[in-house]
């Protein structure tokens, strides 16, 4: 695959066991994803589920203790510029508190052979041309978020890839964000973030690829885990034994409500009116994404 | 190598920390220099008229290399207190290059400061002795103090680098190089002389050539002090070539 058909980003068989004295964690195990170029990717799971030691191996900061990550087969140690083929943000750490966010932005340019110029192109697009004189130190958490997010796009990346891009940004920011990152996956380039909050990024990506306590249990498109939810109908009723009977799905009763799976606004409404029931309230819980992550990962109690 | 050399370069002197500790090698030194002109003649100590005291004098900046070791021990790990690390090999994943454009950076301007540092030695003796009886220091003499001096501050730059990065904790790093110069090797110089001048400190004063009339310890000579500081710089700079390319940075 050449640059201008983008970037595959493979992780194939990783898994990483840290030694803690005599202890062994194991932190990842036998993970495989691929995030494609000209799609946002998120990278999910709770927080401990190994995301950021994931990245942290895909790029060789931290050594894997079997499998490997490439980028268009090439490992990230192996790339001649890797600045300008990847782009990273991995928090809004990694900034000198007496460093300016401009003269932050030269070293690591300086460091890339990247032109100064583009400093100022990239201070621009994160909305910091206003600070760029302000010291890394004086920065809000979305600020820092923000400059973080700059050095990642200083090469003018074919891949970014971006540890919890949006924790620390208020609504506004989230929203600029996300604009930013459809917009990079619109031209091509390979996005792969991480958040352990699927709510945040939910309208910004495209493939998901979920994690749980070091292990993948689930990469699919967004549009295929929606389809995996399953849409719950809500009833009040001061006769709720009467939906014993109903058999277009599962029901559930706890007092006068009646919450019922698998089954759609208008069999219920339709069941309730053949029985001559009476209704005060009937709603449908629409978007169950959140409980469906949850289960996945296994951090709710169902 | 050059685009690392100057992103190091950037590194340094876009913050400010560089100044604090170079101002207090400056001082350090002109506070000796003053110090020991004002007990000159007392305290065992040999007078203005006795050249050994005057070498002395415009070595007066060996007693700043301490900072100059901190300056190295700053460097290598601030980039692990402030999390920068992870853009400097990101930028350029082939660590060991990283490192050698840091060493040869921070010998750089290790050897400036040592510049400097002589310098001030040299005005501050100048202006100490001045109007008061005191021996003439021959030009080759001053020139061998103040290559010594460059190479000593060079040498110690390099050493606290690659200590930093084998250290990584920048709290652990400046309190250890504290503990060592100031307390270790100043109690192995005076309790066990004969071991106390084979540590960097013995090979620092042997090379400046100046301080033995102070205890009656005998430093190795010019010459192997160099070398014996060159072999310390190969081991932990060897050292930290080959353990710092291999670690996780989590």
């Amino acid at each position: 695959m050449t640059a201008s058909s983008g970037t595959l980003v493979e992780v194939k068989n990783l898994s990483k066991v840290f030694s803690r004295g005599k202890e062994e964690v194991r932190a990842v195990t036998d993970l495989s994803f691929v995030a494609k170029p000209g799609r946002v990717t998120g990278f999910l799971g709770p927080n401990g589920a190994g995301k950021t030691t994931s990245l942290r191996c895909l790029l060789e900061l931290v050594t894997p203790s079997s499998g490997l990550a490439t980028f268009n087969g090439q490992q990230y140690s192996e790339l001649e510029n890797p600045a300008k083929l990847v782009g990273v943000s991995l928090g809004f750490t990694g900034l000198h508190p007496g460093r300016s966010a401009y003269k932050h932005l030269l070293v690591y340019a300086t460091a890339a052979g990247i032109e100064e110029k583009r400093i100022d192109e990239v201070l621009e697009l994160v909305g910091l041309t206003n600070a760029k004189n302000r010291k890394a130190g004086s920065f809000s958490t979305g600020m820092k978020q923000r400059l973080s997010l700059a050095t990642a796009l200083l090469g003018d990346p074919e891949v970014l890839i971006l540890d919890e891009p949006v924790n620390g940004l208020d609504p506004e920011g989230i929203v600029e964000i996300r604009h930013l990152l459809r917009n990079l996956a619109a031209q091509g380039k390979t996005v792969l973030l991480s958040s352990h909050v699927l709510s945040e990024v939910q309208q910004t990506v495209d493939d998901v690829v979920i994690i749980a306590k070091g292990k993948k249990v689930k990469q699919c498109t967004l549009q295929e885990l929606i389809e995996d939810t399953r849409p719950v109908i809500h009833v009040v009723t001061p006769t709720p034994e009467k939906f014993n009977s109903f058999a277009g799905g599962q029901v559930n009763l706890a007092g006068d409500r009646v919450s019922i799976y698998d089954t759609s606004l208008a069999k219920v409404g339709n069941f309730a009116f053949t029985n001559n029931i009476e209704l005060h309230e009937l709603s449908e819980e629409l978007l169950d994404l959140e409980q469906v992550f949850l289960e996945l990962t296994g951090d709710r109690n169902v | 190598m050059f685009k690392q050399m100057r992103a190091e370069w950037y590194k340094v002197f876009t913050t400010k920390t560089w100044m604090g500790i170079v101002l207090a090698a400056f001082v350090f030194t002109a506070m000796t220099v003053f110090g020991y002109v004002q007990i000159a003649g007392t305290l065992g100590i040999p007078t203005l008229e006795d050249v050994r005291l005057m070498n002395l004098l415009y070595g007066g900046s060996a007693t700043g290399v301490a900072l100059a070791l901190i300056l190295g021990v700053v460097g290598a790990t601030a980039e692990y207190r402030y999390g920068t690390v992870d853009h400097t090999y990101l930028v350029e994943p082939k660590r060991s290059r990283v490192l050698v454009a840091k060493l040869v950076v921070h010998a750089i301007i290790g050897s400036l400061v040592g510049l400097a540092s002589f310098g001030i030695a040299f005005a501050t003796t100048t202006a100490a002795v001045s109007g008061k009886a005191h021996a003439e220091v021959s030009t080759s003499s001053l020139i061998e103090i103040g290559l010594a001096t460059v190479a000593a501050f060079a040498i110690y730059t390099m050493l606290g680098v690659a200590f930093g990065s084998l250290v990584r904790n920048q709290l652990v790093g400046v309190a250890a190089t504290f503990g060592w110069i100031f307390i270790f090797e100043r109690l192995m110089v005076v309790f066990t002389p004969d071991l106390g001048k084979w540590l960097p400190g013995g090979a620092v004063n042997g090379l400046f050539g100046v301080t033995a009339i102070m205890n009656g310890q005998e430093y190795l000579p010019r010459n192997e002090s160099a070398l014996l500081l060159l072999a310390y710089g190969v081991i932990l700079i060897g050292a930290c070539l080959i353990v710092t390319p291999k670690r996780d940075i989590n």
